[in-house]
């Protein structure tokens, strides 16, 4: 059995998909910050 | 007064110094957070589990730079863009000691600051300190820490995956093979070799591949179906990553340069 097995449901489909896209934008900004870096 | 050795010249460099103490010092609020979640026990068992994984990084990517100062010659001591790079690490220091502390669910303090943590050390810190570092003249030093601070956290975040992540156990293979590429390179004086092979795009895709598998499956937001794609995702960046990994073996085993040396010598 998975360790958190019971708490699959705990977090709302809605408020995961929210948490995704924070963390692409994330990376994306990330990215941007270091093209940024190269072309200086 | 006898001259120190290259070694000791690594671990008592200034900003060596300051590198890992302040490493160390930002393990101390994060035991203090688990103590008060999970009990004084599982603090005291994060707070080892980190400092050992911080003090074992530092002394192994000490070695290395030594290693490299008897190879290249003296090389400058370490500047702030290493300091950067290091604290890329302090991910590894955090995720050890989240697996030390006993609290392994996804949802628990100890995973959600690794997972925090994690996020920013392979991408932006990441991203950010190559063209920082280019900006002064490259050289071995930061080859190596930038090379070793990925391999530690990767080793690291692949023994959270298959721990409290879900992953199967093959998602932690890569990280562990890998480090037969320092010793291999080591020994062979093939360091730079390996920076080189590393920067392929086939290589670069298999570790994106790799660290986006761990980074879903340790999510401590991530749903049912989230996992089940980072476990299905496992069964071909694991591989992949493995055949990446072979490759740069093959390569540092197959260096032109110490095959002429060899043949020099002989």
């Amino acid at each position: 059995v998975p360790p958190d097995h019971d708490d699959d449901d705990v977090v709302p489909p809605v408020l995961e998909t929210v948490a995704w896209i924070a963390v692409l934008a994330f990376v994306l900004v990330s990215y941007a910050v270091r093209r940024r870096l190269d072309r200086r | 007064m006898a001259a120190r050795s290259p070694s000791r010249r690594a671990l008592t460099d200034p900003g060596w110094l300051a590198a890992s103490a302040g490493l160390l010092a930002a393990a101390v609020p994060l035991a203090v957070g688990v103590a008060a979640g999970h009990g004084r026990r599982a603090g005291v068992r994060f707070a080892a589990g980190a400092t050992a994984a911080l003090a074992v990084q530092q002394l192994f990517a000490a070695g290395l730079v030594a290693h490299r100062r008897r190879r290249a010659g003296p090389l400058r001591g370490l500047d702030a863009v290493d300091g950067l790079t290091l604290a890329r690490s302090a991910a590894a220091g955090v995720i050890a000691g989240a697996l030390a502390s006993g609290e392994r669910r996804r949802r628990a303090l100890p995973a959600w600051m690794a997972w925090i943590c994690l996020l920013p050390s392979v991408t932006l810190l990441d991203w950010i300190d190559g063209p920082l570092a280019r900006r002064r003249a490259t050289d071995g030093v930061g080859m190596v820490l930038d090379l070793e601070s990925d391999s530690w956290v990767t080793l690291w975040t692949s023994l959270a995956g298959v721990t409290w992540g879900e992953l199967p156990g093959v998602a932690a293979g890569p990280a562990i093979a890998r480090y037969a590429l320092p010793i291999v390179a080591w020994r062979r004086g093939s360091y730079a070799r390996l920076a080189d092979a590393g920067r392929s795009w086939w290589s670069r895709a298999a570790g994106i591949a790799q660290m986006t598998t761990f980074i879903v499956a340790l999510a401590p937001f991530a749903g049912a179906r989230s996992r089940a794609l980072a476990r299905a995702a496992a069964f071909v960046s694991a591989p992949a990553q493995l055949l990446a990994v072979g490759s740069l073996l093959s390569g540092v085993l197959a260096d032109p340069e110490r095959a002429k040396q060899d043949a020099r010598a002989a």
